[in-house]
């Protein structure tokens, strides 16, 4: 322990994690600015009249409209102080805060680079990242004050971790009969897609989905380790490049190949900046200083300990619930399953009220966005929150022993829909949590649709 | 190879890959060819035909619009007025399910120039404002109404004009019209309301002409040719997958709208919740035309899945694997096909006569737009209508 202790705590050139921290800075002002400039800060969060909430965190304020374009420009701002290393901790509190915070407003607006994003800046609020190649560091010295103790290896291993949880549990993800050995989803997605420039034809093909699925699966799988090793890391490097660059052209996934392009570089021997632009970073401060030893902080120790199995263990809890993860989505999130599904579905509630003589349909886009809609579809504990919703809302309007019901018909990688829901358990009685859920029916079985060309067609007929 | 001079040239070939996402693709392949034709199939078989019946219909419509203000009193002009607004709201209905394009909302729909609530801008009414038409001048003279807001000059308007025979108003009784008298003042006259009424639709008629040859023109002008070469040289659509994702947003008119609002509402299955039914809030008010409506609705849909003579979605299905599934969405529609054309006399007699009178066809419609909501746009890669395009992973 005493060990590991000193060699997490001994001092490593900063210039990675400078690196790092700059990269992280600019990504979340990127991320900010696509929010504002896309409209998503009204469209996502101010447009709907009913928010999704994660389980337990129904008391996050709902913010009144306009908050989250605040919230957002604060968090742009936030990210340029942190590239700069300007009031860096204050501000990487404050950035991971309030980027919290938007996420939990509304589940439908869940993506796995958020919560990354999230994650890295909770880790990057326990390290002085401050302390090196910072506007921090440069007013320190110009008022004749001593530089902050070094950066130490234990910050390289959290990040390095944190990264190669994501890429390992989006591995595990895919490791499914549909995407490896039906191709799908990554066939319907490829098939759409065949106007891309060069190589596009080639998507039409299914033998191709096949193999970029087996190659997405062992990629993400190893990813890091090749990344980790010095004689890989180079091909290593260029693959990722390669992949999170077809990632960004085939698919609308925003910033997450950029955000893993920065974030694999955590991978690299620490001194990487300073081989690569040379006299710009400047040589090792702390080189030749004597650095003092610190004392084992057990109580931090094993909180980190902790934190990090709890990632290790925390994505595989679909499998406790059994059945195909794909369907009932018990476990999906923080989970890293990235794009691993193709879910479509169709919602309509029925309600029942004493009195009643009928059943009344209660469509979605009364209390939803389309967005919203599209997104609860396929999620069945954001089905039964709106149940709930709709419950609600029906005794507040004065009727009693309301019953909700719901038809929820699926389609999952483009296999016929089936329900996922049973229709005849009343929603509104059914407690939302983490338990496995009886009341989702079992996943259709049989293998996903396979697509095929279209025949050529003749000149004349184009 | 140097460290620094592999990361640059890795990184700029990263900037290449994801600035070609944003170039011109490369929308070649068989998959592009048959969106295309599917594409093509739709402008020439099934919405220019109707727009070039629309566009007659309107101008019929127009003529016996003018014939009855020309003799107002003439019940005979004004059920011939009544006649061939029915003929052309007919055609309209089944090009309401068929908005792609031109006819769509200005920022909205690709190529969208807002003509469709030029036309009809339901269910943006508002009677009363007609009403207050009708006793200004302005809405004497197409030019006089020409700059007024869309829910006073559309087939909507037109429909009130030509079917509302006593000359009484909607306006409540705290509207300036009543208040102020105006409307008294007019109708003290008997037949002067009626006249007024004619000369309106008249005008009224000429600009609904006017924005059908517009449409048509629009379509034969140059969208048709936007829509058949998406992706392959339009400016409108950058992909044949973006022009089919507009011909699949379109037909969930059916859904969002007909089921959901025209069927659902008024047949008490929603949004109805103090009577078994709601009648007073189908869509046609006056002609009581709500099932021929829906009806038209329908057919508009089934003939852009077929894509009337030439290629259609259906046989796109088939063509990329899905036979499974065009069987089973041509087994719901000629499920539905009697179900729907079988409605007959007006909604409220019927819900009258039956409360769940509607159900089958709600249920039967429903059971064909589901299989679009949750197979096809799996199949096709699709985008659901009005979706944020929001980052997914």
């Amino acid at each position: 322990m005493r060990a590991l202790w000193a060699r997490g705590h001994a001092p490593v050139d900063p210039a990675s994690l400078v690196a790092f921290r700059v990269a992280f800075g600019l990504l979340g002002m990127v991320s900010a600015e696509r929010f504002l400039s896309f409209g998503w800060d009204e469209r996502l969060f101010d447009a709907p009249s009913f928010h999704f909430r994660y389980y337990g965190f129904g008391w996050v304020p709902t913010p009144p409209d306009g908050v989250v374009t605040g919230l957002f420009v604060a968090i742009l701002a936030l990210g340029s102080l942190i590239a700069f290393g300007l009031v860096t901790r204050l501000a990487t509190v404050l950035f991971a805060v309030l980027f919290t915070y938007v996420q939990l407003i509304d589940v439908t607006t869940y993506l796995n680079h958020y919560v990354l994003v999230s994650l890295l800046a909770f880790w990057m609020c326990l390290m002085p990242l401050g302390a090196r190649g910072s506007l921090d560091a440069w007013i320190r010295a110009r008022r004749g004050r001593p530089p902050r103790p070094p950066l130490r290896a234990w910050m390289l291993w959290a990040l390095r971790f944190q990264v190669a949880v994501v890429y390992v549990n989006a591995a595990l993800a895919k490791a499914t009969g549909d995407w490896l050995l039906h191709g799908q989803p990554m066939g319907i997605w490829l098939a759409a897609r065949t106007d891309t420039p060069l190589v596009g034809d080639l998507f039409a093909h299914h033998e191709v989905a096949l193999v970029l699925g087996w190659a997405g699966f062992l990629y993400d799988l190893t990813i890091p380790l090749w990344l980790s090793l010095r004689r890989t890391r180079v091909p290593a490097y260029t693959l990722l490049l390669v992949f999170h660059g077809m990632t960004a052209v085939l698919f609308d996934i925003g910033m997450f190949p950029w955000i893993m392009t920065a974030a694999a570089t955590i991978f690299f021997e620490p001194a990487w900046p300073r081989r690569l632009l040379g006299r710009l970073v400047g040589p090792r401060d702390e080189a030749s200083r004597p650095i003092e030893p610190t004392r084992p902080r057990r109580g931090l120790a094993v909180t980190l300990a902790i934190f990090a199995l709890l990632q290790v263990l925390w994505p595989l809890r679909a499998h406790a619930y059994g059945g195909n993860v794909l369907w009932h989505e018990q476990g999906m999130r923080f989970s890293w399953r990235v794009l691993c599904r193709e879910k479509n579905g169709s919602i309509r509630y029925r309600v029942r009220w004493t009195g009643s003589e009928r059943e009344r349909y209660v469509f979605p886009q009364r209390y939803l966005t389309d967005h919203q809609e599209r997104e609860m579809a396929g999620q069945p504990d954001l089905v039964l929150q709106l149940a709930h919703h709709v419950a609600a809302d029906h005794r507040a309007r004065g009727y009693e022993d309301v019953e909700v019901r719901v038809d929820a018909w699926v389609s999952l990688n483009g296999r016929r829909m089936a329900r996922m829901i049973d229709p005849d358990v009343d929603l509104s009685r059914v407690p939302d949590g983490l338990g496995k859920a009886s009341w989702i029916l079992p996943a259709p079985g049989g293998a996903p649709i396979r697509l095929q060309r279209p025949p050529r067609v003749a000149e004349d007929e184009r | 190879m140097r460290f620094s001079s592999f990361f640059l040239l890795a990184a700029s070939g990263l900037t290449l890959a994801s600035c070609s996402g944003d170039g011109a693709p490369s929308d070649t392949g068989p998959e592009a060819d048959a969106r295309r034709q599917v594409l093509a199939a739709f402008a020439d078989d099934v919405v220019v035909p109707r727009l070039a019946r629309f566009r007659g219909d309107a101008a019929a419509l127009e003529t016996a619009a003018q014939a009855w203000a020309a003799a107002p009193a003439d019940a005979t002009a004004r059920g011939a007025a009544q006649a061939a607004f029915v003929d052309a709201m007919d055609t309209w209905q089944e090009l309401e399910v068929l908005q792609v394009g031109p006819a769509g909302t200005t920022g909205d729909i690709e190529g969208g120039q807002g003509l469709r609530d030029e036309i009809y801008s339901w269910p943006t009414t508002n009677a009363c404002r007609v009403d207050q038409e009708t006793i200004e001048d302005a809405a004497a003279t197409p030019d006089g109404l020409r700059s007024e807001l869309v829910n006073v000059r559309g087939l909507d308007a037109l429909e009130r004009l030509l079917f509302v025979v006593d000359e009484t108003t909607a306006c409540p009784s705290s509207s300036p019209l009543i208040l102020d008298g105006l409307w008294e003042a007019v109708a003290a006259t008997p037949g002067d309301v009626t006249a007024r009424r004619a000369s309106y639709a008249a005008s009224a008629a000429t600009l609904v002409r006017e924005r059908a040859e517009e449409l048509e023109a629009a379509w034969t002008g140059g969208f048709r040719d936007e829509l058949a070469t998406a992706g392959a040289g339009s400016v409108v659509y950058r992909t044949s997958l973006d022009a089919l994702n507009g011909v699949s947003d379109a037909l969930f008119y059916l859904e969002g709208i007909t089921v959901n609002v025209k069927i659902a509402e008024p047949a008490g299955l929603s949004g109805c919740e103090t009577a078994d039914t709601c009648p007073e809030a189908r869509e046609s008010l006056f002609a009581d035309r709500s099932l021929a409506n829906i009806q038209a609705n329908y057919r508009g849909y089934v003939a852009g899945f077929r894509g009337g003579e030439g290629m259609g979605l259906d046989q796109l299905l088939r063509d990329v694997g899905a036979s499974d599934l065009a069987d089973r969405m041509d087994a719901a529609i000629v499920t539905a096909d009697p179900v729907v054309e079988g409605l007959s006399g007006t909604l409220p007699a019927l819900l009258e006569a039956d409360p769940q009178g509607l159900d089958p066809a709600f249920n039967a419609i429903q059971d064909v737009v589901r299989l679009q909501r949750t197979e096809l746009v799996s199949v096709f890669n699709l985008r659901l209508p009005q979706s944020v395009a929001a980052d997914n992973d």
